[in-house]
């Protein structure tokens, strides 16, 4: 089967769909992308059989088209600041404003979740337009930590399961949960999968909703319905 | 609808050909008549960026040239000139990538000047530039239009390379991304109307090559 991700959960996915397949012997196939550009691809005919996005209106309006029945939120996100070089800070209002810290990676709002959630705490905490020059947009978190993974910007925001993977060389802040809108991460079976796959697609879900798959979720960060 | 993008692919277009015109003409000249025997892996290297996937060229371009590389960081910091994220980064980036589109045509028609030509020129003792420009240059003319038309043509069309290290900045923000960007935000609307310009810009352009090309055949015919 097929399942299309969210970028922010390719690691994440790759560890439950490890166990997922070990469970139930079901060879998977996952295709990260940004959340947007998934949904472009599944309305325009993508073969798909779940897709787990990084908010909730990429699968409601998938819905609202008849690409699906129904979207359940699997995990809520957590949003980080991932920066590189010695010097440490204490609060991510010190980091951006630096101004050795040049340029600041921030994924697309218009098409990933992340995006929007790092542009709504930089507006409500009036930092928006004082560091307005140093953004550079990403396509989702995948190109976000490419970006700061081989230093061509200074500081990143991307999700907070990818902190591990960034230990070592690079320091993290996180971002108050109160300081932007719940990242309701949701998965929603496409009608691709009901109809070609409609067993694996279900179980898919059923694992997704696990302690198992939970743990891996909590390990890597997320936070899940208690 | 925003017409911004179209102004970014159209400066970048015409500023990248008119560069490359102007260095590939002595890259041309050199590989067309030296007798260097090592010219054959530099004209290779030349015409990599054909077969290279942009994202190859983006990986490396990043690599070596990103802000924190030392030479990046040396341009930036002496120069004011950065590689990536700004518009005389993916400016730079489009030369590189267009190279073979303008080295190509120009070399293959400065090596189609028949020898007597050539050795006329010689006799008559013009010096290298002056044959360059009075001579050769008016004999090739068709293969510099076709340079010069591909590569603005290639510009229009580069997507992957700029989408590595463009940024999404306003400065970069070229049409063919701003496709792209539109569509996945469900956008189609705007996508539809950018999609078809770009649609009615690559056909002329590449009208406006044929009817050329055929125009010079028939002369010498």
């Amino acid at each position: 089967m097929t399942i299309a991700t969210a970028a922010n959960m390719q690691f994440t996915m790759d560890s439950i769909v490890e166990m997922f397949e070990a469970k139930h012997g079901i060879q998977c196939k996952v295709i990260a992308s940004s959340s947007g550009v998934l949904t472009t691809q599944i309305q325009n005919g993508a073969p798909y059989d779940v897709f787990v996005s990084a908010n909730m209106r990429y699968p409601n309006e998938l819905i609202k088209n008849g690409y699906g029945e129904e979207a359940e939120i699997y995990a809520y996100g957590r949003l980080a600041v991932i920066y590189s070089k010695g010097k440490k800070y204490s609060t991510i209002e010190e980091l951006l404003l630096d101004p050795n810290v040049k340029r600041i990676a921030i994924a697309d709002e218009r098409t990933a979740p992340y995006g929007i959630a790092a542009r709504e705490f930089l507006r409500k905490s009036g930092l928006e337009e004082k560091i307005k020059d140093k953004l550079i947009i990403g396509e989702s978190v995948g190109q976000v930590n490419q970006y700061i993974q081989i230093n061509s910007v200074d500081a990143a925001f991307t999700s907070y399961s990818f902190v591990q993977k960034f230990m070592g060389k690079h320091q993290t802040l996180e971002v108050n949960q109160g300081r932007f809108s719940k990242i309701e991460q949701g998965v929603i079976a496409l009608k691709e999968g009901m109809k070609s796959n409609p067993k694996e697609t279900k179980l898919f879900l059923k694992f997704l909703n696990s302690e198992d798959c939970r743990g891996i979720l909590t390990y890597f960060g997320y936070y899940v319905k208690k | 609808m925003d017409y911004a993008p179209f102004l970014v692919t159209g400066k970048l277009a015409l500023l990248t050909t008119i560069i490359l015109l102007v260095v590939v003409i002595p890259i041309s000249h050199f590989l067309a008549f030296s007798k260097w025997k090592g010219k054959v892996i530099l004209e290779s290297v030349l015409l990599l960026p054909i077969i290279l996937p942009p994202t190859v060229l983006g990986f490396y371009y990043l690599s070596f040239l990103g802000p924190d590389t030392g030479i990046g960081s040396f341009f930036e910091e002496y120069l004011g000139f950065s590689f990536a994220f700004s518009f005389e980064g993916i400016l730079f980036g489009s030369i590189i990538y267009c190279l073979p589109f303008m080295v190509s045509p120009i070399t293959s028609g400065l090596r189609e000047i028949p020898k007597n030509m050539v050795e006329s020129v010689q006799i008559l003792g013009k010096s290298k530039i002056n044959a360059l420009w009075k001579v050769y240059l008016p004999t090739i003319k068709t293969a510099v239009w076709s340079g010069v038309i591909l590569t603005f043509a290639h510009t229009i069309g580069e997507f992957g390379l700029v989408l590595m290290i463009g940024g999404k900045m306003e400065q970069t923000n070229v049409a063919s991304v701003a496709i792209y960007d539109e569509m996945n935000s469900l956008n189609y609307d705007v996508a539809n109307n950018y999609a078809l310009i770009l649609l009615l810009v690559s056909f002329t352009l590449i009208l406006v090559l044929n009817l050329f090309i055929r125009k010079k055949r028939s002369f010498f015919a």
